[in-house]
């Protein structure tokens, strides 16, 4: 009896494997295309616009940057031919550029092009947003330089041109002119988009007359060659079948895993998994204009009730895939600060009594939480214990991401919530740090800091200043930093060169 | 007289479908949530996204939304999806041939397999063989399509490296290579609704043969298939055919959970994502077709009565 059954599942198998093999199932993509696995379909590409990783990660392949960085944060150039030169008030940047860099459409780059961009980036790019009040003036002297005046010096300007991320990126004048998003995607990638059919995929094909810029290879600088002929975005909403898939053989490489298709990975033949250089934040916002947090002892209290290392237990699982740590930037990074008083000392007592101080009566703490993000869901759910336990009334909504975006940009509806975000090189871009982001932290301190920092002549200046704000962000408790995660990806051995740095690159990767 | 049924019918649809498109439109509008706020990401201010929402006319009275909502409906483009760049009447077309074929799939094997073994059950009520037939069906109705899927992709697509995993094949694909993609998500869709038809289709049965004209045709010395297959089941085949017609329509509006597990791009992974966007002329538009969809069918499913029993006359 044993036997007939697993000879008939034998005859099954082998019947499926010959439909299979008739069928050639096993050769759905040809060793010229590699397909990425994505978290879902990214919509609207336009480079300016959107912050989200998803977007990014599949633009910069087709759309380029003046500057742009290794995965340590230093600046090289990559369409200008130099580092900038700066007149020693900060206030005038001249930029050379490289010449006979061909767009995607065969014509040529010159300055205007990439005045018209910049000029559509301030307007349009939430990143450049606070940037554009200090430019005076974008200039082409001559076709192959490009002049930026600046009211008073603005150190993060450089910074804020070379990341892809809200992108500086520059494209033909005649795309330039509306402000609405793209529909034409011509950049100077070492790419070019092919297709897009949204929930499908979005393909992009090498770019023969691609021009790179010189340099070792290291990150997001250096030398670029397409070394595969085609990559496919393809989005996966499911992180279990992002994992199958490469697992399977499917996907050459499946981005943002979870913690659990991390280790559904790990250990299987033919593949990897991984954790990008560059970690991510962890944050809880708390909101310095509305609600009962308006009162400083009140965020206090929530400070000294957090246990950090029990929500990034709840949240990450094992904990190589996080650092509990208070800095807002990581160790062996220049902006990394040590001191981070009342980091992870839960005190319950401690925060009741600030509670007490602060004539606290029991008003309900609204925390706004999404299952949509499992991390969200899980540290809201650790820290509404933790509140409880020092004496709040936790009231924790559970909202879908779109409402919870919306929601909280109203000050009277909430305390706090839970975000995150990649770590980015400057400080400025530091969400909590931006007067308008919900929380909107704007005392007169802060202000002054901020200002000391952006306007700092140089660099000295520029990281005492960051120590002030750094300090400013623990006494006044804006928001309270829960530790940095690791952003986790799976790849099949197929695929060579990858450097880990985020958002995922091609270029320089080879398919074997 | 059927002239007179149908045009009564068509005028009724014509109403539904208009109460549908304001309904949909208003509650599109009412739930809370922005697109812009989800285009721009975690990071973007409050002012960020009253920026995007003027660029995009978001902030325009909604009695004017309306108006160019009706206009775009009647000229049947149903207007642009704000993420997708292309009308959604095109995104439509796009994926509507995936979700027609899911569900043709689906409701194939549903029909070709829970038909003939709920005849079966039906006649061996009580039997070994019904007993079966009934813990199998009532296991297979109760697991979510999505454990199905998931499980269908573990052992067929991850351990023997029969299926692909996920998607709809590469963009040179042929229709084969389709099929392939579709068979796995097929089967996890198929399944609960399997049951769900053979369940009907044994109910009915039972019912018809302990009816007085079974029990005459069978003293009449009529052979036992006859009398199952042109006696029995012909009366059954309305509830059947109910049944099918509730398998399809719910299909039609995209099997969406099995279409997020497996990554294809349908009607049902469209306007999931649509929700979460909050992209409100995708939501309206495959809310409007979709709802059209399963008028058609009901409607269908009526007048397919008429051929199936003569009874029936409009």
């Amino acid at each position: 009896m044993g036997t007939s059954i697993l000879t008939r599942r034998h005859a099954l198998l082998a019947s499926a494997a010959a439909f299979a093999a008739a069928t050639g199932t096993r050769a759905q993509t040809p060793s010229r295309a590699a397909e990425i696995a994505v978290i879902g379909e990214p919509g609207v590409l336009d480079p300016m616009l959107t912050l989200a990783d998803l977007v990014n990660g599949i633009d910069q392949h087709f759309f380029e940057t003046l500057f742009s960085t290794d995965p340590h944060f230093n600046i090289a150039p990559i369409l200008a031919a130099a580092m900038p030169e700066v007149t020693p008030d900060g206030k005038l940047y001249t930029i050379r550029l490289r010449t006979g860099v061909p767009f995607h459409d065969g014509t040529i780059m010159t300055a205007d092009d990439v005045v018209a961009s910049l000029q559509r980036w301030l307007q349009l790019s939430p990143r450049a947003k606070a940037a554009a009040p200090y430019v005076t003036q974008i200039e082409a002297p001559d076709a192959a330089t490009v002049r930026i005046r600046l009211s008073q010096p603005y150190s993060p300007l450089l910074i804020l041109m070379s990341i892809f991320n809200g992108a500086a990126a520059i494209m033909p004048r005649r795309l330039t002119e509306s402000l609405q998003p793209i529909r034409e995607f011509v950049g100077t990638g070492p790419y070019r988009l092919i297709e897009h059919v949204p929930d499908r995929y979005v393909r992009v094909g090498r770019f023969d007359k691609y021009a790179s810029p010189p340099g070792t290879p290291n990150g997001f600088i250096g030398q670029r060659e397409a070394r595969i002929e085609e990559l496919r975005f393809v989005p996966v909403p499911n992180p279990t079948t992002r994992a199958d898939g490469l697992i399977a053989g499917q996907y050459a490489f499946s981005d943002s895993l979870t913690t659990e298709s991390y280790l559904r990975v790990k250990g299987r033949p033919g593949v990897q998994p991984g954790m990008m250089i560059t970690p991510s934040w962890a944050l809880i916002a708390l909101n310095t204009k509305g609600g009962i947090t308006t009162d400083q002892r009140i965020r206090q209290a929530v400070l000294a009730a957090v246990s950090p290392p029990d929500m990034m237990a709840a949240a990450f699982g094992p904990p190589e895939l996080w650092t509990l740590t208070g800095s807002i930037y990581p160790k062996g990074t220049e902006l990394h600060i040590a001191e981070t008083p009342g980091y992870n000392t839960p005190d319950p007592a401690k925060a009741g009594q600030l509670l007490k101080e602060a004539g606290y009566r029991g008003q309900p703490f609204r925390i706004f939480t999404t299952t949509q993000y499992d991390y969200m869901f899980k540290i809201a759910q650790v820290a509404s214990a933790n509140l409880e336990e020092a004496g709040f009334k936790v009231d924790m909504q559970v909202l879908d991401w779109a409402t919870l975006l919306q929601r909280r940009n109203d000050p009277a509806q909430w305390e706090m919530f839970v975000t995150s975000g990649p770590i980015l090189p400057d400080p400025t871009l530091f969400s909590p740090f931006n007067p308008n982001y919900a929380g909107w932290w704007d005392t007169p301190t802060k202000r002054q800091a901020l200002e000391a920092y952006v306007t700092a002549p140089n660099n000295t200046a520029r990281l005492a200043a960051w120590r002030t704000l750094h300090a400013l962000y623990y006494s006044e408790v804006p928001g309270i930093m829960i530790g940095h995660f690791a952003l986790l990806y799976g790849i099949s051995n197929r695929l060579q060169g990858f450097t880990p740095a985020q958002p995922p690159a091609f270029w320089n990767v080879s398919l074997v | 007289m059927i002239g007179s049924y149908l045009l009564r019918r068509m005028a009724g649809m014509a109403l539904v479908m208009f109460l549908v498109a304001t309904i949909v439109f208003l509650i599109a509008r009412v739930i809370p949530g922005d697109p812009a706020a989800v285009m721009l990401g975690p990071a973007a201010t409050a002012q960020d996204v009253t920026a995007l929402r003027t660029r995009l006319g978001l902030d325009r009275p909604l009695a004017l939304q309306y108006a160019t909502f009706l206009r775009s409906v009647a000229t049947l483009r149903l207007g642009d999806s704000i993420f997708l760049g292309q009308s959604v009447a095109s995104a439509l077309a796009e994926r509507a041939p995936l979700t027609l074929m899911l569900t043709f799939f689906a409701a194939g094997l549903a029909a070709i397999i829970g038909v003939p073994i709920g005849v079966l059950a039906a006649v061996r009520r009580g039997g070994r063989l019904d007993q079966f037939v009934a813990t199998a069906a009532m296991t297979a109705g109760s697991v979510p399509s999505f454990w199905i899927g998931l499980t269908l992709i573990q052992y067929a697509a991850v351990r023997w490296q029969i299926l692909p995993v996920a998607g709809y094949g590469p963009p040179d694909a042929g229709l084969l290579t389709h099929a392939q993609h579709l068979i796995l998500p097929a089967i996890a869709v198929a399944l609960p609704n399997l049951a769900l038809v053979l369940r009907f289709t044994r109910t009915a049965m039972i019912d018809v043969l302990h009816e007085d004209f079974i029990r005459t045709a069978r003293a009449k010395g009529m052979s036992p298939a006859t009398v199952t297959l042109r006696h029995a089941f012909r009366n059954a085949s309305t509830q059947v055919l109910t049944a099918l017609g509730l398998v399809v329509s719910g299909l039609v509006g995209g099997a969406v959970v099995t279409e997020t597990v497996f990554g294809l791009p349908g009607i049902g992974n469209l306007v999931v994502s649509a929700v979460l966007r909050r992209d409100y002329p995708v939501i309206e538009g495959t809310l409007l077709v979709v709802s059209g969809a399963y008028v058609l069918i009901n409607l269908g499913v009526d007048l397919l009565y008429a051929v199936l029993d003569p009874r029936v006359r409009y």
